[in-house]
């Protein structure tokens, strides 16, 4: 089958591409960027390096950019799902969804409006889980974004490791938080993996960082 | 041993709809089985759970599931599922499609008492002569019971896990 994934950069979008390819032909990456950065769907920082990281795997790559306001973020990505179907032929979107039923109810909506598959291969993984598949498979992940407290400064930039994993468990008993980000603590950019056909390199970074809410803006 | 069956045509649908199922019964002895070997582990399971499928996925339709008829082992079926059960207990199919989480009502609380749920089906059941509604929503039948057999439209592996644990710890005949 044709798959085409959605595709934000992040871990579980590229975990849940490496799982895909293991079953059928991915065809392309689709990416929304949103110019909202409380977008209720999409993740937002770094989306500008999702080209580059499309040309590292050797894929081809739809962006379409929104607005990012609650309902017609949906039409944009429906727009983009279409065209992938029309210039790729897919049959099937795959999604990085974990635990956000309204994540995918809205994806599985749109494929059913579609006529297309919908893959969730990371539905209902359990979170450390997910973070050691993503080491153990050699994928390198830092983090770019981080949104909620007890998260410093200092994360910004860490690698996704088993020490980092440790630290995420622990806050997860001392501060409850999701330890894959899944509550939109904090969010990552895949640099380099199995499915890549050359690591990027990070040229330069800039991080912006108040109140346990930063981003880290990578040039690659 | 709980023996899990996977209904999904597709590899990559597994990791959705079964792999969450095995997540829940960890702790009890457990075996993932496709429909069409189902015959083979009957005997050495304890309880059986019929899995669900992607919504574009009805092969399993298809599938041989006449050993379902004469099981004696509590059977729960979710989504794909509920409608093998159906089916083999006279019930009809009838299209009804919902995706995403819908207040439910239950109307027996021998699985858990729940008021919502999520749906991804585009099917769903007539009530079988002599069964109990355990569960309903404004679209119709969302859970029954009867003899040895639970069904479910929704997913129970999502935000109602304790549905499949009560199945798995404390339903006995």
């Amino acid at each position: 089958m044709k798959l085409g994934v959605l595709f934000s950069g992040g871990k579980d979008s590229t975990l849940a591409c490496s799982i895909a390819m293991e079953y059928h032909e991915v065809k392309c990456l689709i990416s929304i960027r949103s110019e909202n950065p409380e977008s209720f769907m999409f993740h937002t920082p770094n989306t500008h390096l999702v080209e580059k990281q499309a040309e590292a795997m050797g894929l081809p790559i739809i962006v379409q950019a929104t607005k990012g306001e609650k309902e017609s973020e949906l039409e944009d990505l429906k727009k983009a799902i279409k065209s992938a179907k029309e210039k790729h032929s897919i049959e099937g979107v795959v999604t990085g969804a974990v635990e956000s039923v309204y994540q995918a109810t809205r994806i599985q909506k749109i494929c059913d409006e579609l006529s297309l598959w919908c893959f969730n291969p990371l539905w209902q993984i359990n979170q450390v889980e997910l973070l050691h598949n993503v080491v153990s498979k050699g994928f390198k992940a830092i983090i770019t974004g981080v949104f909620a407290e007890p998260f410093t400064e200092d994360w910004l930039g860490k690698e996704i490791n088993a020490e980092t994993i440790k630290e995420l468990q622990k806050l997860q008993k001392t501060h409850k938080i999701n330890p894959a980000g899944e509550g939109g603590e904090f969010e990552t950019t895949v640099l380099n993996g199995p499915i890549f056909k050359k690591e990027l390199k990070v040229i330069s970074s800039k991080k912006s960082y108040k109140n346990y809410s930063g981003v880290l803006e990578v040039q690659l | 041993m709980i023996l899990i069956v996977d209904c999904c045509s597709e590899e990559l649908s597994s990791r959705e709809f079964v792999k969450p199922i095995q997540a829940i019964v960890k702790n009890k002895e457990n075996k993932i089985v496709k429909l069409s070997e189902v015959t083979k582990h009957i005997d050495e399971s304890e309880k059986i759970i019929l899995c669900g499928t992607a919504l574009k996925d009805f092969t399993y339709l298809d599938a041989d599931f006449s050993w379902l008829k004469d099981c004696k082992k509590p059977v729960l079926g979710i989504c794909a599922g509920m409608q093998l059960i159906a089916i083999s207990l006279g019930a009809k199919l009838i299209d009804n499609k919902e995706i995403g989480m819908t207040p439910i009502i239950t109307k027996d609380n021998v699985l858990g008492e729940i008021k919502e749920a999520y749906q991804l089906h585009g099917k769903s059941t007539t009530l079988p002569k002599g069964a109990t509604v355990l569960y309903e929503n404004s679209s119709g039948i969302q859970g029954f019971k009867k003899d040895n057999f639970f069904a479910i439209q929704f997913h129970p592996e999502v935000r109602n896990k304790q549905i499949v644990e009560r199945f798995v710890n404390q339903i006995n005949l």
